[in-house]
């Protein structure tokens, strides 16, 4: 095969996945802000009826509260699955043991535990606990990532063990040692394990469909699906676009700006 | 003497007590359940039976569910495929633009599932955008009814999954790829291994841990696609799209609210799972 026709072949292949990857996408984002007659027509130029179609989304749902209950589960799923993650991370390979390995490979092993074979179970604790319609429905069975656990321990064998030896002799104490040493120097670890909770957790539909089931509680993307249930009768394409296009802002930003530290946590998973 | 012991099983249990939460989460939130469904899959009106299990040989819902898993494997094969071709036509050292191509590529996968499966089920509906631009254009006069159709349907379940995974997968692929060696590929030049050969004798073997990786993953996706389904085509028309998981998802959650019998299909389906998993994972090291 000559070099002009594989580079070619190559470039055909990109562009095509280019344009088939960037097109839907496009569209999203024109067609909130067209009428639906010209959003199934094709138009591609930006129009004026940003305001016309969120207005139309506001009869049906209050999306500033839709957004402020994502906002809340995710920060705070986000947040406690990277402090507990990290913490046990750390300490399988800081305070390294063979009771510990172990518990290490049972972490593993429930990985394999399919998601659904948890969530029908969870759906009943969750009613028993009279948790449905409250934030921590959510946000508890969230809590931990065993491959956020699983990051953490393969990044801390690169963390220098004689500075804890060092903080210690300083007299630090433990936990100090974690938040005030650990924590600076892994920065980008953490950083890495945010992107991927954030993402992972944002879009969130099936289980927060089920324990989110009031108005009022309904995370973004249940209440987007909401809309887009009225919409196949009342056929408001703008509008459901903008809900779209709503929902995936967050995490596009988020992948664009850290970009590499996706590409790490990507690679940390392949490395181990 | 004495001191150091103590200082030991002070470092013993701080490191105890900063996994505590970790492994209560893991207790509470996915241990117990997993015994509790056990549990509650062999519940019936007479009391603890198999009666659960046995249903399943009657349940013609399931015996859909598993018809339509060629339409998932071949979607996955695709996913497979296409994935790792991206990141190995993205590696070759003279390609212009890769950052480019690799940033518009992961896109999709960085959207909000639900985004992105309402844009393919706005596109294919019947006043949707494929039907609005050919009637436009006078190519047809009536919409096409693609989710009466069901191989429309299964076409654009399939085309949802690919557009939306592809990327994912290439990321995993060509992170494999960065780590190899490139020493390894000019040494292999020299004896005359390039192109497909290298890729045989290189490329394959070294990624073998990723490729079980994402091929793990990928069958996880033929059992287990949920979201896409529901949101596009809710299983139809006549159970056409319908996925184990999605099956398994509407007997437990939807009108009769079968926990017990959700709780038995979902407990075979961890079953199948862990040994494909197990047989992915030792195909793996045999090759090694």
């Amino acid at each position: 095969m000559s070099k002009k026709v594989r580079l070619g072949a190559s470039y055909l292949y990109l562009g095509f996945w280019f344009v088939f990857s960037l097109f839907p996408f496009v569209w999203m984002f024109v067609g909130a802000t067209n009428s639906s007659y010209d959003i199934v027509r094709g138009k591609l130029t930006f129009g004026n009826q940003l305001m016309e179609n969120v207005r139309w989304i506001l009869q049906y749902i209050d999306i500033w509260q839709c957004l402020g209950n994502s906002v809340i589960i995710t920060a705070s799923i986000v947040l406690l699955c990277l402090l507990f993650s990290s913490i046990a991370g750390y300490a399988l390979e800081i305070y390294h043991s063979k009771g510990k390995d172990r518990v290490f490979i049972a972490f593993l092993c429930c990985m394999l535990i399919p998601g659904l074979t948890t969530m029908i179970p969870q759906y009943k604790m969750m009613a028993d606990w009279g948790l449905i319609n409250n934030y921590l429905a959510c946000i508890l069975p969230a809590m931990l990532s065993i491959w956020h656990v699983f990051l953490f321990r393969q990044s801390s064998r690169n963390f220098p063990y004689d500075l804890v030896e060092a903080a210690r002799i300083d007299g630090m104490g433990e936990l100090k040692i974690f938040f005030k040493i650990y924590f600076p120097i892994m920065r980008s670890t953490f950083a890495t394990g945010f992107i991927v909770s954030f993402m992972g957790t944002w879009g969130g539909f099936m289980w927060s469909r089920l324990v989110m089931q009031k108005d009022q509680y309904k995370t973004l993307p249940v209440a987007l699906n909401y809309v887009a249930s009225i919409t196949t009768v009342a056929t408001n394409y703008g509008a459901v676009l903008v809900g779209c296009a709503i929902c995936s802002l967050p995490t596009l930003i988020l992948f664009l700006c850290m970009q590499r530290a996706f590409a790490n946590g990507v690679s940390g998973s392949v490395k181990g | 003497m004495k001191n150091k012991v103590s200082l030991n099983q002070r470092k013993a249990i701080v490191g105890w007590s900063f996994m505590v939460p970790a492994i209560l989460c893991l207790l509470i939130f996915t241990i117990y359940p997993f015994f509790y469904g056990l549990w509650n899959s062999f519940q019936t009106k007479s009391g603890l039976s198999f009666n659960n299990y046995a249903k399943m040989m009657r349940d013609a819902n399931l015996v859909d569910a598993i018809k339509n898993m060629w339409v998932y494997i071949v979607a996955n094969v695709v996913i497979f495929c296409n994935s790792f071709l991206m990141a190995c036509v993205l590696q070759q050292r003279d390609i212009k633009g890769k950052g480019i191509f690799r940033t518009v590529l992961f896109i999709p996968s960085s959207m909000a599932l639900i985004a992105s499966s309402l844009i393919f089920k706005l596109i294919f509906l019947d006043s949707g955008l494929v039907n609005g631009v050919g009637m436009a254009l006078g190519i047809i006069d009536t919409p096409f009814k693609f989710f009466a159709s069901k191989g429309w349907s299964r076409f654009i379940i399939g085309l949802t999954m690919v557009w939306r995974w592809s990327g994912y997968n290439m990321i995993m692929f060509s992170a494999g790829l960065a780590n190899i060696d490139q020493t390894i590929y000019e040494a292999a030049e020299l004896d005359g291994a390039v192109g497909w050969k290298a890729l045989r004798y290189i490329s394959i073997p070294l990624l073998k841990p990723i490729i079980v990786l994402v091929a793990i993953s990928c069958i996880n996706g033929c059992l287990n696609t949920m979201e896409e389904i529901m949101l596009v085509t809710s299983g139809g028309p006549a159970n056409a799209t319908i996925s184990i998981g999605y099956h398994i998802y509407d007997t437990a959650f939807k009108g009769g609210a079968y926990f017990s019998y959700g709780s038995a299909m979902s407990i075979i389906l961890m079953v199948v799972v862990v040994i494909l998993s197990l047989i992915q994972m030792k195909v793996g090291d045999k090759r090694e």
